[in-house]
């Protein structure tokens, strides 16, 4: 992935070619969605907010800097909606939403163990680069454009986190 | 961590979101598809197909076809073939040229038995696979068909002979590369198919080793369009590559066989250990069907071919073994199918070249069932 090619579609968008949508939430969608999930934890409500930072990114693609990293900046966005949703929840209900969303959520909603042992054992960055290289599918040197870091950064931090998981789940007799 | 890194892959359907969050999106934005291009595309006709790949597309292929045309001209002009390699294939797709060939030769098996397709030369030789001898449950005529629609790649993947291609460049021809390729079947028999393509470059245009492709897959009569995406990228501990290969079933593209390299390589305490599978997707309808994943498990000097087939969430597991007994070839099958535990023999049997062969599955209970080999 190219960000100078980002940057041109965001433009595109901007002139009306709304095609270019596509294009602009297929390299970018994935990214946006684990920085919300690993606040909400929660699949359908970090999907709910993944829509929602598009449609809000989008209306205000004007305020965007062309040149300096798109993907962070919806990042940015996205990860200030799924703040926003905790924080409304919590006043809302006396739920610790942080903690308990499995609890009081629906079986549908329920993540795999392996993501919910990843979310509480790696940093954010490192969820983030775990979920973009091995679930996501994405190389390294796209994620580290993505995040704005040197490829081998990434492949250590990617090590690191895996090998924080596996001595993890060997500790819980995984 | 290879572990960690599997589970974290098989559960990605789990986690990854939903499709129709891109639609839900675009629909609140106003986006629409495009009416016109689905117009063009509902005649289901792949001439029609590829006569309408938009103008920028084709002006942009042509272009990199130029470039990687002039910049390889002189390595590639004579006609390059792979020597043929014994046991295991995956080791000898090392290039793009050898990936691709695996991808043709691999899709065209499946698409041949399944559609009856085109027929090779059948020997009068007959290759006695021989009988199981175990009380094992027998698998259903369902998921015998299911089996034996991977018979024939089964056959490439332990013949003893490798997949060779031969690639040529085409002057003054729709497209700007030929390439044939052969394999050998289990009764020694050789098998052609053909594929013309355009090269088209990923990101430098230099690059040589890594390159996408557009074009047909010609297996008899029938004319299948392909694409595919050969990119690798290694570092001092990894490899990690995409590769791909798509013949369309259809000319919307919505159906179609895929065929993927999945690798891993990893040097831990100075050893570099690689595991390589190919998993084949059914589309249907651009949703995914099924999929088989083939593996080579290697025991000592033993060597078999793994399936795991995926579908309706369900994971059956069969293991083809080639032996040798009493100076015949057979091949074991053994399995876990639906639950239960599956073991049978297969022969193939030529009726001396006027009627064709076929396969003939035999059972612990000195049952057989015969079905056809569709080449």
């Amino acid at each position: 992935m190219k960000r100078t090619d980002l940057d041109l579609k965001v433009a595109d968008y901007l002139k009306g070619d709304k095609k270019a949508f596509d294009y602009i939430y297929d390299v970018t969608h994935k990214i946006v969605y684990f920085r919300i999930l690993y606040i909400v934890k929660n699949k359908m409500t970090a999907e709910d907010l993944l829509h929602d930072t598009y449609i809000r990114a989008m209306a205000n693609l004007a305020n965007y800097q062309q040149g300096t990293n798109f993907t962070a900046w919806i990042v940015r966005i996205g990860k200030n909606l799924a703040l926003n949703h905790v924080e409304r929840y919590k006043r809302e209900t006396l739920t610790d939403f942080a903690e308990q969303s499995y609890k009081y959520g629906t079986t549908e909603t329920e993540l795999p163990y392996i993501f919910d042992v990843a979310r509480k054992v790696l940093t954010e960055e490192e969820y983030q680069i775990v979920m973009m290289c091995q679930v996501a599918g994405y190389k390294r040197r796209e994620v580290s454009a993505m995040l704005d870091m040197p490829v081998a950064t990434v492949t250590w931090k990617n090590n690191q986190a895996l090998k924080k998981l596996q001595k993890h789940l060997q500790e819980v007799g995984q | 961590m290879k572990d960690i890194k599997k589970l974290l892959k098989q559960q990605s359907e789990n986690i990854l979101p939903d499709s129709s969050v891109k639609e839900s999106v675009k629909r609140d934005l106003g986006i629409y598809p495009q009416r016109e291009a689905r117009a063009v595309y509902s005649t289901g006709d792949t001439t029609a197909v590829r006569k309408h790949f938009s103008i920028t597309l084709w002006v942009a292929v042509a272009l990199a076809v130029i470039l990687i045309a002039t910049a390889v001209i002189m390595s590639v002009q004579q006609v390059t073939v792979t020597p043929p390699y014994v046991s295991d294939k995956f080791d000898t797709i090392t290039t793009a040229d050898s990936f691709y060939a695996y991808g043709a030769t691999s899709i065209g098996a499946l698409l041949t038995v399944n559609t009856d397709g085109a027929s090779a030369g059948i020997a009068d030789a007959m290759v006695s696979l021989g009988r199981g001898d175990g009380n094992n449950a027998r698998p259903t005529d369902s998921q015998l068909e299911t089996i034996n629609g991977y018979m024939l790649l089964v056959e490439q993947l332990l013949s003893d002979q490798g997949i060779t291609e031969s690639v040529r460049i085409l002057e003054g021809q729709e497209y700007a590369y030929s390439m044939e390729v052969t394999f050998t079947d289990l009764l020694g028999n050789e098998t052609s198919y053909t594929m013309m393509y355009d090269r088209i470059a990923i990101g430098s245009e230099n690059d040589e080793q890594n390159y996408a492709i557009q074009g047909e897959l010609h297996l008899g009569d029938e004319v299948y369009l392909v694409e595919g995406k050969y990119e690798t990228e290694s570092d001092t501990e990894e490899t990690e590559s995409e590769m791909w290969f798509k013949a369309f079933l259809n000319g919307q593209k919505t159906d179609f066989i895929e065929v993927e390299q999945e690798t891993e390589q990893e040097t831990e305490d100075n050893a570099t250990e690689t595991e390589t599978e190919y998993s084949y997707t059914l589309y249907t309808d651009g949703k995914p069907v099924y999929s088989t994943t083939v593996s080579y498990e290697k025991e000592g000097n033993e060597t078999e071919l793994e399936m795991v087939v995926k579908q309706n969430g369900k994971e059956d597991v069969i293991s083809f073994k080639e032996e040798i007994r009493n100076g015949a070839k057979r091949l074991r099958v053994e399995g876990r199918i639906d639950g239960a535990d599956v073991e049978f023999e297969i022969e193939i049997h030529s009726d001396g070249g006027e009627g064709g062969s076929y396969y003939r599955y035999r059972f612990g209970d000195g049952s057989y069932k015969d079905m056809g080999r569709g080449h």
